[in-house]
């Protein structure tokens, strides 16, 4: 595993409140919470203890996005990453028409314990018209619980897309380090 | 509607430029234009009532320029299509970076704002983005790359506008005989479709579902014809064939099904409607009736519902129903009546092969049906109506904007969810609805979205409900301008009259009032002009008076969507925990559209 606090990376420690910058190679970012490295010419944008970044490549006006939430314990809408997990994987109040959930498997991220899991849905674009394009979306959820508030990280992109982003995201769950 | 000079904060700016206060963070935001200064300097009420105590003028200036880098930063942050960009950026001509589009692509680039740099470049109509149709019509109309770069951005609308507009008249006129001309008349749609103003968008695809439910039904006909050697039948198909309209074509095809005795739910509710299918104003009176006890029914057992019906035993409930362009309910503030769309009604009733007869007199559970489907957006719109009364009670205007919306929308999840926990019947049907109702499918799928993550769906709410509408913060910025400028309008106005001869004077005082609402800005010259002296001085005092308290009301805006965004996650987590207090029988009824 790499140690993101040795590497040799450009470090944006503690960047500004929404502060958005450009990672034109590979940029260790530390957050209160979190640390990772983001990808070479992904956009990175902050939001309180959030973090976002998207591939300015696309299909179809859609993007691989990635995003990396913290559910802190003072928190109020999950009770824990049990929770967290049951209300996205659990039986649903209705069937949601054109959705598959794929298996949910236990692994381990940066040490703690963590499920992985994939849901398959449709975006239709442009949205809120009669007659929009359907595209298939793949979205991977890997939800890391560190006691006192578990992580989200998730990735999410048209089908096309999401294979060949799959090793970025890869590396940004390799690179995660709760702090 | 008036246009908007920015004659008056090109002053307030001069001023606040001038203030000693803080001055690096002025600069920041008033030359620097960074949006990351502005949303702090938003955020921090202190420092704002110091600015405000010293120097209320630079005070507002910068409010209204650090509103507008926040509000432009989030359009540019929020949305990543081009066709929600595009009008989220057309909605804002108002203000300089949304209307000069090398300015926005350069501001954004500086401070790398847009989620999605290349939807922001063909949202800008960028020379690079265009299509090389779209660049040989620009040229055409007298516009080389040179000359395209230096355009606003609403003057490079207009242009391909005129573009797009051509082939939507000509996808309009044509009437498809075959999956291949239809596929062709897609494809055409989907390339101006972002370019379209949403009516008109909505309008041809409607009018598209129309075109490919009769390309279907014709396949079949012919098909079922090839077996069946009926000459009647055979007529009928071939008048079908040769019609030049497509009421013409399908009202042909609809009774060549009625004869055979084929229900097809999604064609019926596209064809014309037949003759008992024509409502009445007393059918439109007596259906509004039956829709608003009904609907109220259904907010039993709900704790949404429940604030709503305590909420209307103290305000009253106005339900019509009419014909509109767009949406399937609307509430209208000015009329307090909330309208239920005769256009939607129609297709249930049509897919039903009901009558508006045994509709009003509840035969066949189609009114049923009905309630049931409306019941999630009487929700949403009686949330407008309770919204409207707050501000009525804080003494100022509404504005629907995104906040509002997603109350709304947060209202309508919240009520399904609880209904459909403790009401099998409800849930089984919104659930089956979803096959053939787009109402139906909407529903189900906020509902989900909100129960998994209420967060990812508040934004799902602004990029795909909402693009054109204003966050806290645009409503701010752009109705400071218009109130600014206003006061320019009324003060040059009053200083015109000072220099009039007394008699003229006399008689201007004794004008009349504005005509109420909105107006060209020809008449607005007009009136500006005729208008009795007094009313100019109250006018003047009331926009003065809209620039000075904006400030609260933004910040009452924004309170608000913070109480309201917990008290839904809270309601949330109730609705989760607590156990039904009402179950009701199980029986099922089969959705209103199939």
């Amino acid at each position: 595993m790499m140690n993101i606090q040795a590497a040799a990376f450009l470090v944006l420690s503690m960047l500004a409140p929404s502060r958005v910058q450009a990672a034109e190679k590979s940029v260790a970012v530390s957050l209160k919470s979190f640390a990772c490295v983001a990808p070479s010419g992904w956009r990175v944008e902050r939001k309180e203890e959030e973090l976002y970044f998207s591939d300015s490549k696309t299909v179809e006006g859609l993007s691989s996005r990635v995003a990396i939430r913290f559910f802190g314990p003072k928190q109020k809408v999950f009770e824990n990453a049990a929770d967290y997990l049951q209300r996205q994987t659990g039986p649903g109040l209705f069937k949601v028409k054109g959705e598959t959930l794929g298996p949910v498997e236990k692994t381990t991220i940066a040490g703690y314990p963590a499920w992985r899991f994939s849901r398959d849905s449709s975006e239709f674009v442009p949205p809120g018209v009669l007659h929009p394009k359907e595209i298939k979306v793949r979205e991977e959820f890997v939800v890391v619980d560190r006691g006192g508030g578990f992580f989200v990280l998730s990735h999410r992109a048209p089908g096309a897309l999401f294979k060949k982003n799959s090793s970025v995201f890869r590396k940004i769950l390799g690179s995660f380090r709760p702090l | 509607m008036r246009t908007r000079p920015l004659v008056f904060f090109v002053f307030l700016t001069l001023a606040a430029a001038s203030a000693g206060w803080a001055a690096p963070v002025q600069d920041k935001i008033l030359k620097d234009e960074d949006s990351v200064e502005a949303a702090r300097f938003l955020a921090d009420s202190a420092a704002q009532a110091e600015l405000r105590k010293s120097d209320e003028t630079a005070y507002l200036s910068l409010f209204r320029k650090a509103a507008e880098l926040k509000d432009v930063a989030d359009v540019l942050r929020t949305h990543d299509f081009t066709s929600s960009l595009r009008e989220a950026l057309l909605a804002r001509q108002d203000s300089s970076l949304c209307s000069e589009p090398n300015r926005l692509l350069a501001w954004a680039a500086r401070y790398n704002l847009a989620v999605n740099p290349t939807a922001l470049k063909a949202a800008v109509y960028d020379w690079d983005a265009l299509s090389e149709v779209q660049r040989a019509w620009v040229i055409r109309r007298g516009g080389p790359p040179k000359v395209w770069g230096g355009l606003s951005l609403g003057a490079r609308h207009a242009v391909l506008l005129e573009w797009a507009q051509s082939i939507q008249e000509r996808i309009t006129k044509t009437v498809p005989k075959s999956r291949e001309e239809y596929d062709r008349l897609k494809v055409e749609a989907n390339e101006i479709s972002s370019i379209l103003d949403g009516l008109t968008r909505r309008q041809m695809t409607r009018r598209l579902e129309q075109a490919q439910e009769a390309v279907s039904a014709l396949e079949e006909v012919k098909k079922r014809l090839a077996v069946l050697q009926d000459p009647a039948l055979q007529g009928l198909l071939e008048e079908a064939q040769s019609s030049g309209d497509l009421a013409g074509m399908m009202s042909r095809l609809g009774r060549v099904f009625d004869r055979l005795g084929v229900a097809k739910p999604a064609f019926d509710a596209a064809r014309p409607a037949g003759e008992d299918q024509k409502f009445s104003d007393k059918e439109r009176f007596l259906l509004a009736k039956l829709l608003s006890g009904g609907l109220m029914k259904q907010l039993e057992g709900t704790d949404v519902g429940e604030d709503l019906q305590t909420y209307y035993s103290r305000h009253p409930l106005k339900v019509s129903v009419h014909e509109m362009d767009q949406y399937i309910a609307l509430y209208d503030s000015e009329k307090n009546e909330m309208t239920f769309n005769e256009i939607y009604v129609l297709d249930v009733l049509k897919a039903r092969r009901g009558s508006i007869q045994g509709l009003l007199a509840g035969r066949d559970g189609v009114l049923d049906s009905l309630v049931m489907q409306l019941s999630p957006v009487f929700v949403h719109e009686a949330t407008h109506q309770m919204q409207f009364s707050w501000t009525q009670e804080k003494g100022m205007p509404v504005e629907y904007g995104q906040p509002l919306e997603i109350e709304a929308y947060q209202n309508e999840a919240l009520f399904m969810i609880d209904k459909s926990r403790c009401n099998e019947r409800y849930r089984k049907f919104m659930e089956d609805a979803q096959e053939s109702s787009t109402l139906a499918r909407e529903a189900v799928g906020l509902a989900e979205r909100f129960q998994r993550d209420p967060a990812y769906f508040r934004s799902v709410i602004v990029t795909s409900y909402y693009p054109e509408k204003f966050s806290p913060e645009g409503a701010a910025w752009s109705v400071m301008d218009f109130s600014a400028s206003n006061v320019s309008d009324f003060e040059g106005e009053l200083k015109r009259r000072a220099a009039l001869p007394t008699r003229e004077q006399e008689a201007l005082r004794r004008g009349g009032n504005f005509t109420p609402g909105g107006m060209s800005s020809e008449q607005w010259q007009k009136e500006l002009k005729a208008v009795a002296t007094s009313a100019l001085e109250t006018h003047l005092a009331r926009n003065r008076e809209a620039i000075r308290r904006r400030p609260e009301t933004y910040s009452l805006y924004r309170q608000r969507q913070g109480e309201e965004n917990r008290r839904a996650e809270e309601r949330l987590k109730k609705i989760s925990e607590s156990k039904c207090r009402v179950r009701a029988a199980s029986e099922v009824p089969s959705p209103a559209v199939r």
